[in-house]
């Protein structure tokens, strides 16, 4: 039986011993990621930011106090991690379609899948036209189906105000992606 | 329409959509591998992190001129020795951080740019020189570090500075120091924030005069003096930052 988040933590914080931070990364990385993931809408970006998010964890693991789940304290510390990313200034790279990727691909694709490559991409599209609020609570509570409760812990907001966050997305969205619903 | 609605058709839609963006197995082990190697260098750059302690002005002939140089520039511009010096209204901010920049630049050439951090208090200036290759990039930021017993309106005694420590350091590097002689345990993490501020994290254990813990997130503007508050009944404790210019090196 796997030992609780705050046994590995205490035994980390006892004898420094990188095993320990190693466990708590393995039953971590997959969910943090999958929280990141809808705000950058982008695969390296995405890993970088997880471990960002990870060692900012562990650089404030001292003061981890037990208040909330860990990994509700993670949650809340990947998502301020990719705030602070995404006000950054910085140079995006627009690839065009047919791409270096896609020209090297001399198979053609079948229509579906380039139908749910398209849907996909309009629905990452939509996501990134949100303000970074209430793409927050999107990932949060819409597609991470955290608890609102949760996703207000993480938000350091009140639970009105992820009750807010969500109903305007979802009419933003809704208008943005009618043609799928 | 409940918000974690897992009917809810938009976000069946989502969820079904970035399904297709899920890592695979062996993306995610990559990944887990990754951060786990980061972790451990961050964790052991930190204990193998070489803190040389320099006793002030007498063990400082070991080393070069130019270090002498800057602490002399440096200590001018920042500390007087004498801890039971009274509290006095802050110095003109634009006075604080003129020549440490100076200082760090030449500290960094001393020590072949794996200089992590400079801290000096009272009579001592502290620094941490790592075994592998230090962050480089970055700003520069100074951190002035006050604790001061409180004025006694009734028996009319003044506040008096009982420790003061300025730390040279860049963003988001942490700096630790452990207990020694008069020095506290410390732990501090600057981050710089979009608008300008500067967040600091703070925890430090003081033993001389008295017993004291002090744990404080604040966001700082710099150049500006801040009172942080009580640390207990008979301390306050303030914070000061400013960025520095990059040495030239």
């Amino acid at each position: 039986m796997s030992r609780p988040d705050f046994e590995l933590i205490n035994a980390y914080r006892t004898t420094g011993e990188a095993k320990w931070l190693d466990e708590l990364v393995a039953r971590h990385v997959a969910r943090v990621r999958k929280l990141i993931y809808p705000m950058v809408c982008n695969d390296s970006t995405a890993d970088d930011l997880t471990q960002e998010t990870f060692v900012r964890a562990l650089r404030s693991l001292h003061q981890f106090q037990f208040r909330s789940e860990f990994g509700t304290w993670l949650g809340r510390i990947a998502i301020n991690t990719c705030r602070d990313h995404l006000k950054k200034p910085r140079l995006v790279l627009i690839q065009k379609e047919g791409g270096l990727d896609e020209a090297a691909s001399a198979e053609p694709e079948p229509a579906d899948s380039v139908a749910s490559r398209e849907l996909v991409g309009e629905i990452e599209a939509a996501i990134l036209e949100l303000p970074l609020k209430l793409r927050s609570a999107v990932t949060l509570v819409c597609i991470n189906k955290v608890e609102p409760v949760e996703a207000a812990a993480m938000e350091q907001c009140s639970l009105a105000t992820i009750y807010w966050r969500i109903h305007q997305s979802r009419k933003l969205l809704s208008k943005r992606l009618a043609k799928h619903l | 329409m409940k918000p974690n609605d897992t009917q809810n058709p938009l976000d069946q839609l989502l969820r079904q959509g970035l399904d297709h963006r899920e890592p695979s197995d062996e993306h995610l082990a990559e990944l887990t591998s990754r951060i786990q190697l980061e972790l451990r260098s961050q964790t052991t750059s930190t204990r193998s992190a070489e803190t040389v302690r320099l006793r002030a002005w007498s063990g400082i002939l070991s080393v070069a001129a130019a270090l002498l140089v800057g602490i002399f520039l440096w200590r001018n511009s920042t500390v007087p020795p004498n801890l039971n010096d009274k509290m006095v209204s802050p110095s003109p901010v634009a006075a604080f951080g003129v020549n440490q920049s100076l200082v760090f630049g030449e500290m960094q050439r001393v020590f072949d740019q794996r200089l992590a951090w400079v801290a000096e208090t009272g009579q001592d200036v502290l620094m941490e020189v790592d075994s592998g290759e230090t962050e480089t990039e970055g700003p520069l930021l100074c951190i002035r570090l006050t604790l001061a017993s409180k004025a006694n309106s009734e028996s009319g005694e003044e506040g008096r500075k009982v420790w003061e420590m300025d730390v040279i350091v860049r963003n988001e590097q942490t700096v630790r120091i452990g207990a020694a002689d008069s020095i506290p345990q410390l732990v501090l993490w600057p981050f710089l924030t979009e608008d300008g501020k500067v967040l600091v994290e703070t925890q430090f254990n003081l033993t001389v005069p008295n017993e004291t813990n002090h744990r404080s997130t604040c966001l700082l503007t710099p150049g500006l003096a801040e009172v942080q508050g009580e640390v207990d009944a008979s301390f306050v404790f303030s914070q000061r930052v400013v960025l520095l210019n990059e040495p030239a090196i």
